[in-house]
């Protein structure tokens, strides 16, 4: 290797992370206008990297290091927004579950934070491990596994690349661009069961790729390897699980159409050699030689169906209502969701919509060029032209995310969408720089804006300038990293109140209490209702027959809510507003009611949390 | 590397994990996470990866992938079949994993030798890179340990008041300071405007005191007790709980 070229790319990536931790810090405390020092630590970080591999001719090896040197800065910037904690909503749904594994030491828990994460337990299983072997807390013990799977995940993608006939170069190019995948910077970098999944599943497809070009032992041994991976997977992640069988099944039928159709042409027996009768489709050739795609279906059914039934309805009604409200608005019967604009109505400024607009027009237009140039090569692989087509999923995904309900799953499936398209716009953005950009300073320089574009794109189209750094404890942002005050009164609630009380709490709070209080809120499992509880101002017998339907125990309430923005756009539950209006905040009146009430139980009091036994009130 | 030393260095390798593991107890964190992290996360996968390719056809890269990604899966399904079974405790999750790895490397060794290949690992180029992307994790590390004392002192400290119920029929009545400074409180508790009891409280940080408040022939069951915990200088708002004796 030679460490000239790469000193850039190293020192910018460190120079990146320090300045982002930088902005955060002072973001933290409240500081205003670190925002453009966050961007440049960001493309301190992506642009050298991307400068060197499309510009430099880098060997192999140096090509994966630059890689994994991206990779990894990309995880640091997640890890200094909130150092040491788990900061992101969907991280405190996962931690009931291993929290229960350790405490149980048995599978299938209750998680009233995330009821389908029990039958998916892949990632708590081995976070779980890692803490009864190491002795780290849970925090610690996942934020270690999903640094190790983020760099799995770099390189299973940079190898799979590699072995679809393309030179080292262009596929660490491809592994480089699919980093500016929207899910690749915070979402797939979080502790949650998706995060894991994905780097099995690139694992998983890059051993069979691998399989594929070997023969007999040798392919049948990492068939198997493959096959461990996609179990491990199956039981891991709903989606991705779904989505890495259906890859499997697709590419295998490709294949195998590819084959026939070759057959066809040739005007030659179609399943038979028509002079040696011996059979021409040898199944063995097909990716995982066929049986790994089947036992893939067989394994997901079978998982779905017997142990995780609960996913159908977890699922099925983000899905139907999101293709429904598609449909709808081709029809133009519907309006949909409004771009670059948040729950709370804050509209991202003209910069930033030009930006996210223009990555995604760029990505558009170098998609045909790049399906172009990888159908009409001359040594084309069927995976290669499959990866071509597989590049029109990505619009399928910004269709959904036009919608309100289907917003959820378009983002999530741009993980996957965004290894066929990565791999396509390599290749456009390749035709695009040899064919028509002759002067070399302007190929230089518009090679690394196009792809620093895509990446500065991507993170505009998934965080808002409200949640992309830290900021002090607002109990408006329903998902925001904790602050002292809060964490202490859910590390009270674990430890002096007891577990398992029924709670009912803000959803900041009510996260917080369902998984470091070890308490179950009671707003999360959707047997009640709790709005009206804490937005009308008096204590009246709906409210008692909200307490007593749910079977609340304890009412948490976090006085700082008073006058707050409900930046996420709501702060109890998604249809407060339905239920009463309150204008642009929640009043005083209505979140002190409980102080007044003679039966109510204050057991708990930190200043802004305060926390109340109710159970006097319906006896 | 010769394939055999690398079989060797690797049944050494879990065979050493798990003994420190089982002999460090529960103490001794940084001692467990040196031996503990490459027995989930690399040893069972390179024991798979040395049956899977006995006569090293694969790069280092592809070393790496495979070690890592099988070892997290064998990992997941180790320990899904333990929770299913005996249960997922420390001890049969460090037996479970060290046996695994070693009855895989037993069949690598059984395979090596009758499948004999190169004599060499290609291990080099994943080692320079471990090397560098080892420094650059420390680099992250540093600024990271930098930022976070500010993370977690950020948002003000607070003092806390509880009031719980006891089975006997008193109450507790519980303070904790969750502040880095130390703080000066005085502590009332009443019932029915009748002080029961009035207290200095001295709260050095992360301190906790608890009172007990116990039923006597005064007490009554018609009023809560209230508590309430004032800051003499008057700066912080005072808290206060109020909870009605078990009935």
């Amino acid at each position: 290797m030679r460490w000239r070229l790469l000193v850039t790319p190293v020192a910018m990536a460190v120079i990146g992370v320090a300045c982002v931790a930088a902005a955060d810090s002072s973001a933290r405390q409240g500081v205003p206008g670190t925002q453009p020092l966050w961007w440049l630590g960001l493309l301190a970080i992506f642009a050298p990297a991307a400068a060197t591999l499309l510009l430099a001719k880098v060997s192999r090896s140096e090509a994966a290091f630059i890689l994994l040197v991206t990779g990894i800065a990309l995880y640091g910037v997640k890890l200094v927004y909130a150092p040491g904690r788990l900061w992101e909503f969907d991280e405190l749904l996962h931690y009931p579950t291993v929290d229960a594994l350790l405490t149980t030491h048995r599978l299938f828990t209750p998680n009233s934070l995330l009821p389908v994460s029990p039958y998916y337990p892949g990632m708590e299983t081995v976070t779980a491990v890692i803490v009864q072997l190491t002795g780290l807390n849970i925090v610690q013990a996942g934020l270690v596994l999903i640094g190790i799977a983020r760099t799995l995940t770099v390189v299973s993608l940079f190898l799979l690349f590699e072995r679809i006939a393309l030179p080292p170069r262009f596929a660490a190019s491809a592994a480089l661009l699919y980093m500016a995948c929207p899910a690749f910077f915070y979402f797939d970098s979080q502790f949650a069961y998706e995060s894991l999944a994905i780097a099995l599943s690139f694992a998983c497809l890059f051993t069979l790729r691998a399989a594929q070009l070997e023969q007999g032992r040798h392919r049948r041994r990492l068939n198997y390897m493959a096959t461990l991976l996609l179990l491990a997977v199956v039981v891991t992640h709903h989606i991705t699980s779904l989505i890495l069988v259906a890859t499997l099944v697709a590419w295998t039928l490709s294949e195998l159409f590819a084959v026939l159709r070759a057959r066809a042409k040739a005007c030659e027996g179609l399943w038979f050699d028509s002079e040696t009768d011996q059979p021409l489709v040898y199944l063995v050739d097909l990716p995982g030689g066929t049986w790994v795609p089947v036992l893939g279906v067989v394994a997901l059914l079978a998982w779905l169906l017997n142990i995780a039934s609960v996913t159908i309805s977890y699922l099925g009604p983000q899905l139907i209502s999101g293709l429904a409200e598609f449909v709808r608005i081709i029809r133009l019967e519907e309006t949909g969701r409004t771009l670059f604009q948040s729950n709370a109505g804050h509209t991202a400024s003209i910069l930033e919509r030009s930006l996210g607009i223009g990555s995604v027009l760029i990505i558009l237009a170098l998609i045909p060029l790049g399906i172009r140039y990888l159908w009409n090569r001359r040594d084309a692989l069927v995976l290669s032209r499959f990866l071509a087509i597989g590049s029109l999923a990505y619009p399928a995904t910004l269709a959904l995310r036009l919608t309100r309900s289907g917003w959820e799953i378009g983002s999530r499936a741009t993980a996957f969408a965004y290894i066929p398209l990565a791999f396509t716009i390599a290749a456009g953005l390749h035709v695009v720089m040899t064919r028509h950009v002759r002067h070399v300073a302007l190929r230089a320089v518009s090679v690394v804006a196009v792809a620093s574009l895509v990446f500065v794109g991507g993170i505009v189209a998934v965080t808002s300038p409200t949640t992309r750094q830290p900021a002090p404890y607002n109990p408006g942002l329903a998902w925001v990293p904790y602050d002292v005050e809060s964490l202490a009164a859910a590390q009270w609630a674990a430890t002096t109140l007891g577990p398992g009380h029924r709670f009912a709490a803000d959803s900041a709070g009510g996260s917080l209490l369902g998984s470091i209080g070890r308490q179950e809120p009671v707003a999360s499992q959707g047997d009640v209702s709790i709005s009206q509880l804490f937005l009308t101002p008096t204590f009246d017998l709906s409210d008692q027959t909200i307490v007593r339907d749910g079977r609340i125990g304890y009412i948490m309430v976090d006085r700082r809510i008073v006058g707050a923005e409900p930046l996420k756009g709501y702060i109890y539950e998604k249809w407060e507003r339905q239920v009463r209006s309150y204008g642009s905040s929640v009043s005083s009146e209505t979140v002190n009611k409980f102080s007044l009430l003679r039966d109510a139980n204050k057991v708990f009091d930190s200043g802004n949390v305060q926390f109340f036994d109710v159970h006097r009130l319906v006896q | 590397m010769s394939r055999n030393r690398v079989l060797l260095a690797v049944a050494f390798a879990t065979a050493l994990c798990a003994l420190v593991l089982t002999l460090a107890g529960t103490g001794h964190v940084w001692l467990r996470v040196i031996f503990g992290i490459p027995l989930v996360l690399l040893l069972p996968g390179q024991a798979a990866t040395l049956l899977c390719d006995p006569e090293g056809r694969l790069g280092g890269l592809e070393w790496f992938a495979l070690s890592a990604g099988a070892s997290i899966a064998s990992t997941i399904l180790a320990g899904m079949g333990l929770a299913a079974t005996f249960g997922l405790t420390a001890e049969r999750t460090v037996v479970a994993l060290a046996a695994v790895t070693l009855l895989t490397l037993m069949v690598a060794a059984r395979r090596q030798a009758s499948e004999p290949g190169p004599v060499v690992v290609r291990h080099a180029p994943v080692l320079r890179m471990a090397t560098g992307a080892l420094a650059l994790l420390a680099c992250a590390l540093l600024v990271l340990l930098l930022s976070i004392p500010r993370a977690t002192t950020s948002g003000p400290g607070t003092v806390q008041l509880w009031g719980l119920p006891s089975t006997s029929g008193s109450l507790r009545i519980g303070t904790r300071n969750v502040d880095a400074e130390s703080r000066h409180y005085r502590l009332t508790i009443e019932q029915g405007g009748r002080i029961i009891t009035q207290r200095e409280v001295d709260m050095p940080s992360n301190a906790e005191r608890i009172f007990e408040v116990k039923a006597s022939a005064t007490w009554t069951k018609s009023a809560p007790v209230t508590a309430e915990l004032a800051d003499e200088s008057g700066i912080l708002p005072a808290r206060t709980v109020s909870v009605w004796p078990a009935q």
